[in-house]
């Protein structure tokens, strides 16, 4: 009020210096000028108005969810509390019961947002009780009581008035598994003294009234003790209700008395309880409303100080909105902070739930001397499918597990202390389709509490079954091989061991049978060539398996390769052979790898169709190219391979009964060796049977890099 | 020595099958060849044998299958066996096989003659 006086003095003083008529000539020019101009800052003015209400209900918004938040907070860490004590051996085995007492009394004088803790037994009665002897309160009637027992999950009960101190509370109550398997109650009432101050802090003072009420619409904060201690319901009213409905906003109230209310609300998450943050509208809107009326005198007065005017509103408002700034960010690390120490607790056991849950491992917690499993990831369920495991003992889950002793293994730990680890522990599981075994490496590693007493087991345990019977597998096959070589190799020694003896024999005896001496030297001869081709094909394959074969990249024609194989095999045919070898090919063809190798491939596949072609017909050896590959198919119309041992056609050692049958020699390494080779060069071979009957060979080979670009670039055959 | 036993060589190996027969025919038994357990078996339906010298890997039907046909034969359960074979675990095969000797391979003639003729004089 002060500021204006220098202009209105100015216009005061002109008329004694420049008589009537100038002063009513300066009062019209300034009147003219100034009225649009007071129209203009009323209009302006006004809006100012509306924006800095719709403001000022944004961050009473903000407050509101702010204190839901806290309210949050502050009832999930309490009951986190809860939850962790219910999980010590205190509450869980009864024997320890005669202690709890004290506990709940340390808990209670430590924690002042307790009101009362006790612990119920699964018939009600208070096995302890703070401020009361054990056993003397009842509480199976109660809700939160009837509603743990049934669903064995925390309750957060609607709020109540305490009967010692008339003052509104809220239980929290959580289910304690006792070992001896019956449910007991852990329960406490939160006094929400504390919860009301940090909210008030989190809102501010300005008169603003911070209200919380439960999903039953009563309000159990309250700045009025007498509101909250008769916990007023607010059912019906609307703010109370979108609150109660989760819906977040703001809205202008009448209360009963009359008075005209800025109204925000909130829920509380998870809860479905609601925040409310108040205040009459003339008061939250008072500072705004001020300055305009203000503002306005001040414009009557001189609109030639407008400008200077509109400058310092803006400072005030700006000021105004710096002022709610600072609550919001207040109650943001407030409510912060708050989340945080309180979620400590609970996060911790989150992240260790989660861990175990998908740990790549099997984990399992046992808890007593019985072992009773208290926890169990769903690896360590998959040991024994569709089987409950949660409260049941070793025995009850694994009835198996007493006959192969493992419950005098997992009491041992239990006794002594002392860790057990095992390497493939075969374990025998029933199983709806009979016993399965399974192997384990397992640590088995004994809790104890904080007195070093032992509380249960821990079992960590990931399950080999695959990788030992694959070993088994690998050992079995080995021992195959190893018997196979040995009777391949043998078989040559016996024939020529027997030729040796037979001559011998006929030399003993005087008599010298030449046709017969004849046929055991031709025997001999057949044989020290049949043992050389097999010890070939036998370091071949024992090169490859050390990975020891010779490999070179180079570039391969294998029209080129596939020709010289065709005609090589021509002139070994006999002369009343019926075979006719067809090659056709798209050339060139350049792979990259090892010529002697590949030329390997090729007159395997060669020979293989001329020897299981007894009766001789048309072999056909066809050269292309499809997808980006060269391929080389192989396809004669002799014994064929019968469709059951098509599998191990590629395999060592492995001989068709059509092709034994035959009479063909054979090693039973050729296509493996084949395979072999045609895989170290990026390729495959498969088999197919000739249209007709007979074989067909198929391999497939990457080409080599020029080729695939430039197709008609390379070695002309 | 063996005059009047019947013995019968089962053995895929043409030589040996052969020289093992004309050693055996050499020392007086009567000797019967198969090259396959389908065709030992057909031998042994017509003239039951008194030993069989058998081998384990053969084509067609192995040894094994061949020993539980014989059982299955009216008096299949007479004829003794000898395992002739280069298989590793002889003696436990032979032991499984219902053998009553084995000799492995490859063999020295003299020890196979003794072994055949041991088997024959217990039987």
């Amino acid at each position: 009020m002060a500021e204006p006086r220098p202009a209105a003095a100015d216009s005061e003083r002109e008329p004694s210096s420049g008589g009537p008529s100038h002063r009513t000539r300066v009062l019209g020019i300034l009147a003219l000028a100034g009225l649009p101009l007071l129209l203009l800052a009323a209009v302006s003015l006004s809006q100012g108005v509306a924006d800095v209400e719709a403001q000022i209900a944004e961050e009473r918004v903000d407050l509101a969810r702010a204190a839901a938040l806290a309210t949050a907070a502050f009832v999930d860490g309490n009951l986190a509390t809860l939850r962790g004590l219910a999980l010590t051996r205190s509450f869980t085995d009864p024997a320890a019961h005669a202690d709890v007492a004290r506990l709940l009394d340390r808990i209670r004088a430590e924690d002042p947002n307790w009101d009362v803790l006790g612990f119920a037994d699964r018939e009600g009665w208070n096995v302890a009780i703070t401020g009361l002897p054990p056993r003397t309160v009842h509480i199976a009637h109660l809700g939160f009581f009837q509603q743990v027992q049934a669903t064995g999950r925390p309750v957060v009960s609607p709020a109540f008035t305490g009967r010692v101190r008339g003052i509104p509370l809220i239980a929290l109550a959580v289910p304690v598994e006792l070992a001896s398997g019956e449910r007991g109650v852990l329960s406490g009432s939160l006094s929400l003294e504390r919860l009301q101050d940090e909210l008030q802090q989190i809102v501010g003072d300005h008169g603003i009234q911070v209200v919380v009420l439960d999903s039953e619409g009563q309000v159990f904060i309250h700045p009025d003790p007498a509101v909250a201690g008769a916990l007023t319901s607010l059912r019906g009213r609307a703010d109370a209700e979108a609150a109660l409905a989760g819906e977040t906003g703001s809205r202008r109230t009448v209360e009963v008395d009359g008075t005209d209310t800025l109204v925000a609300y909130a829920p509380v998450p998870k809860m479905g309880w609601g925040v409310l943050v108040q205040q009459p509208a003339a008061a939250a809107f008072d500072v705004a409303r001020q300055q305009v009326a203000a503002a306005l005198t001040l414009f009557a007065l001189a609109a030639a100080v407008a400008g200077w005017l509109s400058w310092h509103l803006g400072g005030r408002l700006s000021l105004l909105y710096q002022r709610q700034l600072d609550a919001r960010a207040r109650a943001e690390v407030v409510a912060r902070e708050l989340r945080v120490v309180s979620a400590e607790n609970e996060g911790h056991r989150r992240f260790l739930e989660e861990l175990i849950a998908s740990a790549p491992v099997a984990i399992a917690i046992t808890r007593g001397p019985e072992h009773r499993f208290v926890t169990a990831n769903p690896r360590y369920r998959e040991l024994k499918p569709g089987s409950e495991m949660l409260g049941k003992t070793l025995v009850e889950v694994f009835p198996e597990a007493e006959r192969q002793g493992t419950v005098e293994r997992w009491d041992r730990v239990y006794a002594t202390g002392e860790q057990l680890s095992t390497l493939d522990y075969p374990f025998a599981v029933d199983t709806d389709s009979g016993e399965v075994v399974r192997y384990l490496n397992f640590v088995l590693s004994r809790h104890e509490d904080a007195d070093g007493r032992p509380e249960g087991l821990l079992i960590v345990a990931m399950e080999t079954t695959a990788a030992v019977l694959a070993r088994q597998r690998a050992e079995r096959e080995k021992d195959d091989f190893l018997s196979m070589a040995s009777h391949d190799l043998k078989s040559p020694l016996t024939s020529l061991g027997l030729a040796a003896q037979m001559i011998d024999r006929m030399l003993g005896r005087g008599a010298v049978d030449r046709p017969r001496l004849e046929r055991h030297v031709a025997t001999i001869r057949e044989q020290v060539a049949r043992a050389s081709l097999l010890i070939g094909d036998l370091l071949d394959v024992s090169r490859m398996e050390t990975g020891q074969l010779e490999r070179r990249r180079e570039p391969v024609d294998l029209v080129k390769l596939a020709r010289a194989a065709v005609q090589r095999q021509r002139d070994a045919l006999p002369d009343d052979a019926t075979h006719e070898i067809v090659e056709t090919a798209e050339e060139p063809l350049v792979v990259e790898g090892d010529e002697a190798r590949l030329d390997q491939v090729l007159t395997n596949l060669l020979s293989n169709a001329v020897k299981y072609s007894p009766d001789g017909g048309r072999i056909d050896v066809r050269l292309g190219r499809d997808d980006g590959q060269a391929t080389i198919e192989v396809a004669d119309h002799g014994v064929g391979v019968p469709e059951a041992e098509r599998d191990r056609l590629f395999a060592p050692f492995s001989r068709t009964t059509a092709a034994v049958r035959s009479g063909v020699e054979g090693t039973g390494l050729g296509l493996y060796i084949t395979r072999r080779i045609v895989e170290e060069h990026g390729g495959t071979i498969g088999f197919t049977e000739t249209p007709g009957g007979g074989a067909t060979f198929l391999v497939r080979l990457p080409l080599g890099r020029g080729e695939v670009e430039h197709p008609e670039v390379g070695e002309a055959a | 020595m063996g005059q009047g036993v019947r013995v019968l060589v089962v053995e895929d190996d043409l030589h040996v099958r052969r020289d093992l027969a004309d050693v055996l025919e050499e020392e007086g038994y009567l000797v019967d060849v198969a090259s396959h357990g389908l065709e030992a078996l057909e031998r042994a339906r017509r003239a039951l044998p008194d030993v069989v010298l058998l081998d384990l890997s053969l084509p067609v039907m192995d040894g094994w299958a061949f020993r539980r046909e014989l059982l299955g034969l009216e008096g299949g359960e007479r004829p003794r066996i000898i395992l002739v074979t280069a298989d590793l675990h002889t003696s436990e095969k032979a032991s499984r096989l219902g053998a009553s000797a084995y000799v492995q391979k490859p063999f020295d003639v003299d020890e196979l003659l003794a072994t055949v003729s041991a088997v024959t004089r217990a039987a």
